[in-house]
């Protein structure tokens, strides 16, 4: 198994699109995620690891061995495609055996290892089945079990589990999770899900417009977003984000949001100046109490270990979780205030994370 | 757990496929709709066909004063023919007000179109085709016998020539509008007085050929002739200027004849011993090109290209007879043929007797003297009419290109009109173009081949069924196919349902 | 664990007579369209129809195909059809292949141009390419005798010799089709999803072994049923032979469709013309069952 390093990678495809300017490192045996949107670059990251397109720059490494411009055959690394890419006319032995079948390795070693790989998968007693014969999750299975077979330096999954329904999903997630730690196998992984991403992430990565935003552990994405686009991407339902000011008067410095004044500690601002902030809560960061943000309670959803409660605050909607109903009914009205030891606050123009936690974040931008 | 996993994806597996019963069931009512449509339409084709009657006798009015719309396969070739054809049909249409002509000029002459349309009772009600052709069409029985519906005086004003050529065994199938063959052309810039005899053709050949030059591409040929190229229309002259012919006169093919190899020999030897003709000729037009761009002294064509040959050389292009072979002492015989109208029968077109005579005023007017001064003056036709062939040569006296043409007319043999002579055509060209493509060939072996081929075609084509047809025999060998067929349907189908 | 217990009841054996009013359209249009010419050719060709016998025309038996059998041509245009057929087919259907693999290259720049390029000879009218190609093939002034003589060898009879016209028509027929077998091959290479090359690709297999492993078994009944097609195709293509070389010198390039018309048509023998025709088709037909046996490319229709 190996590590992986990207420094500067990026590939323009004109018009704003590709990716620019990518560096992490992957250590060995970790388990990797590209987090993003459609179109964000991930998979034209991971196709550049995988050496199907090529970087205009930078340099990337694996074992401290420069792979930059190695065709894909000679970098050692397999992948895992979104809809699994099995030859339709070959069993699911033939298809594990593939990448064998160009190595010099006798025939019987080669039935050896694509049995004991098809026994680790579960999916020994399908080895004369046809791709077409089979389920979609045995098939992931196989996909993996082409991939593992090789055992190669790097592995790559670009979305392996978006064809698979959610209930497969999960049990795969729990699945790839157990392998991975089995076979020690370093993986690069891409999706656009960002429960896969926290629940197998060693590390993750989130990227938007072709660039990195954040590269952090799948729990500090959560917890301190970069900006507002990590944190209005991770989580589900995602943070409110509500427009706020921070004024600083008679030796006070208040939080103004929606005609609300809440009172903030340890936020650095000189007396007498205003700044504009956006106001970030977690759904399970609101509260209701007796007085705050005047709102309305719009839906409420019910999915047996939490509730989702919906408010409209005049054109805004502001989601509140908890795992029992807060006793409203549909069209009271209420009023909602963040959790002060929770809520977080986001620079207007840059959006980047500027107080967090009950205290301004290290180096965080000042005015704009 | 692996268990249910491979059963549930054997069901899934069984999903997947078409359910068997019903595939083969509908397999099984394929085979049977299939045969029984066959049998059905096979007694569709059996009874739906004419078999055989006589021709009608139909009397004709002598006017009418109906109304009468006939069909017209004008053929003309676009030009002076087509711009004749119209307007005297619009002079016509004038004279006779109740009659309406429908004219579709996109068919040519020899057109197969006209034997399908003839078979399905479709034909026009008058048809312009060569006299051979028509030839073959009467005696299929297409086309309708008009020696009652002519008068003597009216057949008497035609050229004896063009009347013998539309009749068969004694019948005026057509009326001829126009006569021609074809003749000797030169370029006056390279053989200077027109040659009296074959010697005489030949040595100015050899002497043309000789005054070339080396490359390909500017050769001289003295006479360019594809033997192999033109169907023996232009190759049957040349059978009479040894004594021999193509049929005798019990229309029984004589090819093997050593005055036929000889005439084929002659032609045969431009190319490969007097070489005064290039090798590998395909097409007529390759000869046209060479003679047009003065790269070839003798052409033998006919007055239908006259008019391209003038364009290209101008007062250099003269036209003179086939000249006399004094070896054997004949003058070679081009098939002087003739183009006609013709009405067809009512069998092939569903010809009515009011449509019979506007047929036969349309014909009438469309061969008249009028008509065929316009085609002489302006598609150069020579005339059928006698009348207007004194009127052509009138025209022509001092044009040497129609003295050469006069000339010519002196020695022809009249196109055989009968359908026999339809195996001449294509074997001539099979076999004649083997034996000049390849150069190796002994002719008169080629030209045994040649006489086996045509009799062997017509014994087929003549020959009645030897012994009346045993219908007991074929009946029970249909029977016995469909019955095999049903039970192997049957058990096919049965077989796949029991799995 | 679970076992079936019940096998599926089969419920669609039942004849459904409405079903049957759905596909009666299709039946009449078939049996007027199809099943009737068929017919009426058989028919035909158990006949004495010809212009002797143009109205009268009788049932003659089998005396049309025991003259047939019987003459010293048979062997010669069944032997040419084979020739022409196999020989065309084995050249422009990997050609179309090899050209569509190359035109579907990843990388190729200019794709749409070099289409309409090589759609061009197929979109021209045939007869006019093959007057274009009878010219050019002259053995006088032809283009390429005058380009053989500028490099030394003497001029060829490309048209007109029977060592050659076989070749010829061969050749201009390739010239002519391969085009079209080239788009045909081209939508199949591109219903190969891109992923399974990319697999390849990692797993180390070059291109040649990526054709042999991948593309082609994945591409082989559509290879069969293409090449099969291309035979049958080419086996009744009429208009080449017909317009090059008329069937000649001699009978060295009558395949039996020409032959059939030459019959028919300049010999006015309409039933002997039929009876070649449906000799054609037997032997077709034959062959098809035979070939479909072996590689089941009819399934590519169901």
């Amino acid at each position: 198994m190996g590590s992986l390093s990207l420094q500067n990678i990026g590939r323009n495809f004109g018009k704003n699109k590709g990716v620019f300017d990518v560096n992490f490192e992957v250590e060995n045996g970790e388990f990797f995620v590209i987090l993003g949107p459609s179109g964000c670059g991930k998979t034209t990251t991971l196709r550049i690891i995988a050496g199907l397109e090529t970087a205009d720059t930078g340099h990337m490494f694996l074992d401290d061995r420069e792979i930059t411009n190695f065709p894909p055959r000679m970098r050692n690394i397999a992948m895992v495609f979104q809809n699994y890419a099995l030859y339709p006319f070959m069993t699911v032995k033939q298809n594990i055996q593939f990448p064998l079948k160009i190595m010099k390795m006798s025939k019987a070693d080669q039935d050896a290892k694509a049995e004991e790989v098809a026994k680790m998968l579960g999916i020994d007693d399908l080895m004369e089945r046809k791709p077409g014969e089979i389920s979609g999750g045995q098939r992931q299975r196989v996909a993996l079990g082409r991939a593992l077979v090789r055992e190669p330096a790097l592995f790559l999954m670009d979305e392996p589990l978006s064809n698979l329904d959610a209930k497969l999903r999960t049990q795969m997630r729990v699945e790839l999770k157990r392998l991975q730690r089995e076979f020690n196998t370093t993986t690069v992984y891409v999706t656009h899900d960002q429960v896969e991403a926290t629940t197998l992430a060693d590390r993750a990565c989130i990227m938007n417009g072709g660039r990195v935003v954040q590269l952090e552990g799948p729990l500090e994405l959560y917890n301190s977003p970069a900006d507002t686009f990590v944190a209005t991407f991770v989580g589900d339902p995602p943070m409110n984000m509500i427009p706020a000011k921070v004024k600083a008067a008679n030796n006070e410095v208040m939080l103004e949001v929606l005609g609300q004044l809440i009172p903030l500690k340890n936020f650095t601002i000189e007396e007498g100046q205003e700044r504009e902030v956006k106001l970030g809560v977690r759904p399970e960061d609101t509260l209701v109490g007796d007085q705050g943000i005047e709102a309305n309670l719009a839906v409420i959803q019910n999915v047996g270990k939490s509730v989702y409660e919906y408010f409209k605050v005049g054109d805004l909607t502001i989601v509140k979780q908890d795992t029992k109903n807060s006793g409203l009914v549909i069209g009271q009205n209420c009023y909602l205030f963040p959790d002060p030891a929770k809520l977080m606050l986001f620079d207007e123009a840059s959006g980047k994370l500027i107080y967090k936690g009950g205290k301004m974040v290290k180096n965080a931008p000042t005015t704009a | 757990m692996s268990n249910s996993k491979k059963d549930a994806s054997k069901e899934a597996k069984s999903r997947l496929l078409p359910k068997h019963g019903n595939v083969f069931w509908l397999k099984g009512f394929a085979v049977v709709a299939v045969t029984a449509l066959f049998i059905l339409g096979g007694f569709v084709v059996l009874f739906s066909h004419p078999q055989g009657s006589g021709p009608l006798s139909t009397s004709v009015p002598a006017t009418s004063s109906n109304s009468v719309t006939i069909t017209v396969w004008g053929s003309g070739s676009p030009g002076g023919e087509q711009h004749v054809f119209n307007s005297t049909l619009a002079y016509f249409e004038a004279q006779y007000p109740n009659i309406t002509v429908q004219d579709s000029p996109a068919i040519n002459v020899a057109s197969t179109n006209f034997a399908s349309a003839a078979h399905a009772g479709n034909a026009p009600d008058v048809y312009r085709d060569t006299s051979d052709n028509a030839g073959a069409l009467y005696a299929s029985g297409s086309v309708l016998n008009l020696s009652s519906y002519l008068n003597q005086s009216f057949v008497n004003s035609f050229t004896t020539g063009t009347i013998k050529d539309w009749t068969l065994n004694g019948a005026l199938y057509g009326v001829p509008v126009n006569t021609n063959g074809v003749g000797l052309y030169y370029n006056m810039k390279l053989v200077k007085t027109p040659p009296k005899t074959v010697y005489q053709m030949l040595q100015d050949a050899a002497n043309v050929t000789k005054n070339t030059t080396s490359t390909t591409n500017t050769s001289v040929w003295g006479m360019p002739y594809g033997l192999g190229t033109n169907y023996g229309y232009r190759a049957a002259a040349w059978f009479p200027a040894f004594g021999g012919q193509i049929f005798n006169s019990q229309e029984v093919p004589v090819l093997n004849s050593s005055q036929d190899t000889s005439a084929v020999s002659f032609l045969y030897n431009l190319t490969y011993v007097k070489n005064v003709s290039p090798k590998g000729l395909t097409s007529m037009a390759q000869e046209q090109q060479l003679f047009e761009t003065n790269r070839s002294a003798f052409i033998i064509d006919g007055p239908w290209d006259q008019s391209l040959y003038t364009s290209y050389l101008g007062s250099n292009l003269n036209v003179t007879a086939l000249p006399y072979d004094n070896a054997t002492g004949h003058y070679p015989a081009p098939i002087w043929g003739s183009i006609g109208y013709f009405i067809t029968s009512p069998q092939a077109s569903g010809i009515t007797s009011s449509q019979i005579w506007a047929s036969l005023k349309f014909i009438q007017f469309e061969t008249n003297l009028t008509a065929q001064k316009n085609l002489f003056t302006k598609a150069g036709d020579f005339p059928s009419l006698k009348a207007a062939g004194a009127f052509a040569a009138n025209q022509t006296a001092s044009d040497p290109l129609a003295a050469g043409w006069i000339a010519q007319e002196a020695h022809t043999q009249i196109q055989p009109n009968f359908p026999q002579m339809n195996f001449y055509w294509s074997n001539f060209h099979t076999y004649v173009g083997n034996l000049y493509d390849n150069g190796t060939h002994n002719v008169s072996s080629v030209m045994q081949a040649f006489q086996n081929a045509v009799v062997s075609q017509i014994n087929q084509e003549t020959a009645t069924p030897a012994a009346p047809v045993n219908w007991t025999l074929y009946g029970g060998i249909i029977a016995a196919v469909v019955i095999v067929a049903g039970v192997g349907a049957f058990f096919y189908t049965s077989r796949k349902k029991k799995n | 664990m679970t076992e079936r217990a019940m096998p599926i009841k089969n419920n669609n054996r039942r004849i459904d007579f409405k079903s049957l009013l759905w596909i009666l359209p299709v039946l009449i249009v078939l049996a007027f369209l199809d099943f009737y010419p068929i017919l009426e050719g058989i028919y035909f060709s158990l006949t004495d129809f010809n212009q002797f016998h143009f109205f009268n025309y009788g049932f003659v038996g089998f005396a049309n195909y025991s003259y047939i059998f019987g003459s010293p041509e048979l062997r010669t245009v069944i032997a040419n059809t084979l020739v022409w057929s196999v020989g065309s087919t084995v050249v422009m259907v990997p050609a179309g292949f090899m050209l569509a693999l190359i035109m579907n290259q990843k990388n190729l720049r200019g794709k749409y141009i070099y289409r309409s390029l090589y759609l061009f000879p197929w979109a021209f009218p045939a007869f006019l390419t093959i007057l274009v190609w009878s010219n050019m093939l002259a053995y006088n002034g032809g283009v390429v005798n005058d380009l053989l003589g500028l490099v030394g060898i003497s001029s060829i009879a490309w048209l007109t010799s029977p060592t050659y016209a076989m070749f010829s028509i061969i050749f201009v027929n390739f010239w002519l089709s391969f085009p079209y077998y080239t788009f045909v091959y081209t939508s199949a290479v591109q219903s190969i999803p891109n992923e399974l090359y990319e697999a390849a690709e990692m797993d180390g297999y070059g291109s040649l072994r990526t054709l042999t492993r991948v593309t082609l078994p994945l591409l082989k009944r559509q290879v069969a049923f293409i090449t099969i097609f291309g035979f049958i195709f080419t086996w009744n293509n009429f208009y080449v032979p017909f317009l090059l070389t008329g069937g000649g010198p001699g009978i060295s390039t009558q395949i039996l469709i020409t032959y059939s018309y030459l019959e028919a048509f300049s010999y006015s023998n309409y039933a002997l013309g039929a009876a070649y025709a449906i000799i054609s088709i037997l032997i077709l037909l034959v062959f098809v069952i035979v070939t479909n046996h072996y590689t089941k490319m009819m399934s590519i229709l169901y």
